[in-house]
């Protein structure tokens, strides 16, 4: 038997239940049947488009139910999809688009104006589906793009429609995440990848077609893809978070409540926001069977605040790089207590294997912390174009030969088995759970003439207050204000990744070898935050 | 207390880089991100040394300018 692909995952529950809602957003939503014919007509335009078996289509759309249309739309073209955060400076997007050689985007109307404006950053691009000009005059290249509006593409036939060919270990999307470099790299995951990744899931939580599952993430952070790519093997309802509401706590529960939620799964800081403003008091949310979440450490005594609010839901921490979706699971008990230092990352879920090794590869003890490398049915081809950490991010086991990816974490495990999570071997932290190379943020800002030298930090790590912030010294010349530096970065990093606060100091601390001691400096920040509060 | 929202929009959480309307909706596309919008609230707070409850922040209420005003106007006694 053929192993199976994403999309004919949705053709099949659009057999089995085609009146169910498969995806919701605000007031509108999409059935499988209806979901299995736009797509169908994207994949025939998308063709018309000549985009081919294997190619990169781009997906540039805010929180919507066209970002469901597309995902399934170009896996059915035969292309991989490769989602663009609409929050991405332009220069960001033209580097994705460039090495992704990408001349098919999808989008929305709401998008137009963007496009217009930068069309001219975007020379490999031929194609923009889902908006259209009334009036091209503006451009000084009016032939060179052509726009073609959803109600063209909805108005086309809808009859199935599947490029020939598709092969389970094709690409199906590429997620860009923060490289240390200061260029953003690719994660290749295959049909096989992201259907292993949806099949243990639905597996591992029992999701069956009555399940109504909140979707926190946008589409281009990797935790979407329990939403895009699980629920609908399922047969269940995705329904995607506005916007709007990931920002205001009290609307969030009460969407929640009034879509009666059975599994939640998001970043901590979604579920610390809820817990802190989310009027819990006030909110029935006795539909949901799951709390998931993953992504960051969540402090455990936020957890049992929150297991007391809903008693009849199991919560879990998932653990797992975008490079191998989840690996990891762990049942939070109800006899937790709230005083625990930490919560473990469990133990491997389904079909997968973990080694904690030492420098030379070798296993460590039990409690011995060494890097954390995982073997699993659901990890990555590589990266994008990137030969140069794929033959690095990957062991071999001399002894059968199995595969695995080197995950970069510190873990160790305990005498009862459950790993435990010690942070990085390099500089990739998470603010507010998106991935950030704080490398990677030095290097956007020391290719401003001014600036001499840079460290990038976290301060109030795992709180609500939790901040990127970027210490400078600059030149003497220079008397740039906050402003003009936050602007510069904003212009070649995505916005998650923009610091907080930028402080400019006379002088760094050092370590004896003259480099900068970041730990030191975080300290001093620390300390000098509590003296200005006192003063404030 | 509508031109002071506005300019502290702009000045504070959108650092001058973009300018805003009273109607304009403040959380699409993301404007105003989470904890921007806490810091929204700490400054309504501060300069009408009043609490705004948790319930009370939401899209019909923090949607826009005019939409906080009017809320601060019919909650908020002391404006």
């Amino acid at each position: 038997m053929l192993n199976p692909l994403l999309h004919t995952n949705l053709s099949a529950s659009a057999d089995r239940y085609p009146e169910n809602v498969a995806f919701r957003f605000a007031e509108t939503e999409l059935k499988y049947s209806e979901l299995d014919r736009r797509t169908n007509q994207l994949a025939r335009q998308l063709q018309q488009c000549n985009v081919e078996k294997g190619d990169r289509v781009g997906i540039y759309l805010d929180r919507s139910l066209e970002t469901a249309v597309a995902v399934y739309g170009i896996l059915k073209a035969g292309a991989a999809y490769v989602p663009i955060d609409p929050l991405s400076p332009v220069s960001r997007i033209g580097t994705i688009l460039e090495s992704c050689d990408i001349s098919c985007i999808v989008s929305a109307p709401s998008k137009l104006a963007f496009m217009m404006r930068s069309a001219e950053s975007f020379p490999s691009l031929k194609y923009v589906l889902g908006c259209s000009p009334v009036d091209k005059s503006d451009f000084t290249d009016p032939e060179r793009i052509q726009f073609i509006s959803w109600s063209e593409i909805f108005n086309s036939d809808d009859s199935p429609h599947c490029a020939t060919g598709i092969k389970s270990d094709d690409l199906a999307y590429i997620m860009f995440t923060s490289g240390s470099t200061g260029s953003p790299k690719g994660i290749m995951h295959t049909h096989d990848s992201g259907h292993a990744y949806a099949r243990i899931t639905v597996d591992t939580y029992s999701i069956s077609p009555s399940d109504r599952v909140g979707n926190h993430a946008p589409l281009h952070f990797d935790i979407s893809t329990l939403g895009y790519l699980a629920v609908p093997l399922a047969g269940a309802t995705t329904i995607i978070i506005p916007e709007p509401h990931t920002r205001m706590p009290a609307s969030m529960t009460k969407l929640a409540q009034d879509e009666k939620f059975t599994i939640w799964y998001s970043v901590p800081f979604a579920l610390i926001q809820v817990l802190t403003r989310g009027v819990l008091d006030e909110r029935d949310l006795s539909s949901l069977r799951w709390i998931l979440y993953g992504g960051d450490p969540f402090s455990p005594r936020q957890i049992r605040e929150l297991m007391d609010y809903w008693p009849q839901a199991q919560f879990a921490n998932l653990y797992g790089p975008a490079e191998v979706n989840q690996c990891t699971l762990y049942l939070v008990p109800d006899s937790l207590k709230g005083t625990e230092e930490s919560i473990p990352i469990g133990d491997v879920w389904a079909e997968t294997e973990a080694l904690i090794v030492d420098t030379n590869n070798t296993p460590v003890e039990i409690d011995e912390v060494g890097e954390l490398l995982i073997h699993t049915p659901t990890m990555m081809k590589g990266y994008w174009n990137r030969s140069d950490l794929n033959s690095r991010c990957f062991y071999q086991r001399p002894s059968d030969t199995k595969i695995f990816f080197r995950t970069g974490d510190l873990a160790s495990r305990d005498h009862v088995n459950l790993m435990h999570y010690h942070g990085r071997m390099d500089r990739l932290v998470k603010v507010r759970g998106n991935r950030v190379e704080l490398d990677e943020v030095e290097a956007a800002i020391l290719t401003h003439n001014e600036v001499e030298e840079a460290a990038a930090y976290i301060l109030d790590s795992g709180t609500e207050h939790e901040r990127l912030e970027l210490a400078l010294l600059l030149d003497a010349k220079s008397d740039d204000k906050e402003e003009s530096f936050r602007h510069y970065v904003g212009e070649r990093l995505p916005k998650y990744a923009v610091p907080d606060q930028i402080v400019f100091l006379d002088q760094f601390p050092r370590t004896t070898s003259g480099k900068i001691d970041r730990r030191k400096l975080t300290e001093l920040r620390v300390q000098n935050l509590q003296i200005d509060k006192v003063q404030g | 207390m509508k031109q002071k929202l506005v300019t502290f929009i702009q000045s504070e959480l959108l650092n001058d880089q973009q300018s805003i309307t009273a109607e304009e909706d403040l959380l699409i596309s993301g404007l105003i991100d989470s904890i921007g919008v806490m810091r929204l609230v700490g400054f309504i707070e501060k300069n009408l040394e009043t609490t705004i409850p948790p319930k009370d922040v939401t899209l019909e209420n923090f949607g826009n300018v005019n939409t906080i005003v009017s809320y601060l106007d019919s909650e908020i006694a002391t404006i």
